[in-house]
């Protein structure tokens, strides 16, 4: 027969399970509640006549799946890969970086230009392109960079889901009528990240009041 | 029949009574049902984080004989979705009662 001391142990393992891969402030947050909670429901189960074991037994029993409770957490509380796409949002550098990406952009396009040969586009579009990305770019790098408070993350995210829409965009109609062998991968790894960062708007859109788990800039990991 | 969906109201109506926690607002909600609706905490919290993060209920932690609770209440955005869902709930009910009504 297990003994309440077992049982608690059960606890743990099933807070350890409902839990996992949640960020630390999230899972200690839900570890208090549900003490609190186990704990006011065997004194409720002790009141009506039923012995410590018993109490724990069944207060355990009323816990419910684990697992089915880590899914749900997880969909309202950042896990660690959520908190790690953050911090390498928030995590821009400084200018020199930003016009390393604009020097980035210029020999992606250059290379572009070269590997698409006989390309349909006009090269207004090509740079208006251009022009458009490096728009974004720095829209992302000032945002995650705001003056004296905190960024705006869930905006953070929209300025990078339209980074790498439009990124996709601009791709494929540079490789219709041309080569895709040459954009394939790169498009791919796009389309990729889009939808990770679209995601990544989306529940943040479930968790943005709940400050205390953004990671603050140059924050360490957990 | 699963009732999952109608738990966000039900804490919200429970909340518009004033600050609670978790574990009271399970069992009130429980007595009041005469034990129907008995939500297990793996769906109670996330269902209470969720409001939370939608800014219809604010939490604040306090420390009562030892033990951490973390007390909610109902925002201004909270009161009005809570308005919204129980005239959609009277709307959706009346509608459902006039099909059974039918069918028996």
């Amino acid at each position: 027969m297990s003994t309440p001391a077992t049982q608690a142990r059960n606890l743990y393992k099933w807070l350890e399970i409902a839990t996992a891969e949640l960020i630390p402030p999230s899972g200690e947050r839900i570890r208090l509640e549900i003490e609190a909670h186990f704990a006011d429901s065997v004194e409720s189960h002790q009141a009506n006549g039923c012995s410590e074991a018993e109490a724990h037994a069944a207060v355990l029993a009323e816990l419910g799946d684990p697992i089915e409770a880590a899914k749900r957490f997880r969909r309202r509380h950042l896990t660690e890969k959520d908190a790690k796409q953050v911090r390498q949002m928030l995590n821009v550098g400084g200018i020199a970086r930003l016009l390393a990406w604009y020097a980035m952009d210029a020999l992606f396009y250059i290379y572009f230009l070269y590997f698409l040969k006989g390309h349909h586009l006009p090269l207004g579009f090509i740079a208006a392109a251009l022009i458009m990305l490096a728009a974004l770019q720095t829209s992302c790098f000032f945002v995650a960079r705001p003056k004296g408070s905190k960024p705006d993350i869930r905006l953070l995210a929209l300025t990078h889901v339209f980074y790498d829409g439009c990124f996709v965009v601009i791709l494929t109609l540079m490789a219709v009528g041309t080569s895709w062998a040459g954009v394939s991968v790169g498009l791919i790894a796009l389309c990729l990240n889009f939808i990770r960062n679209l995601r990544l708007w989306f529940k943040l859109g479930q968790v943005e009041t709940i400050w205390p788990e953004m990671p603050s800039r140059g924050a360490p990991a957990p | 029949m699963n009732f999952r969906g109608v738990l966000p109201t039900l804490i919200l109506q429970n909340l518009s009574r004033g600050p609670n926690h978790g574990y009271r607002i399970a069992q009130e909600i429980k007595q009041k049902s005469k034990g129907v609706l008995d939500f297990k905490e793996g769906t109670l919290y996330p269902a209470l984080h969720g409001l939370e993060g939608k800014g219809f209920i604010t939490s604040q932690t306090r420390v009562e004989n030892g033990r951490t609770r973390c007390y909610y209440e109902l925002t201004e955005k909270g009161k009005k979705a809570l308005a919204q869902d129980k005239q959609e709930w009277r709307r959706v009910s009346g509608a459902f009662n006039l099909i059974l009504k039918e069918a028996m």
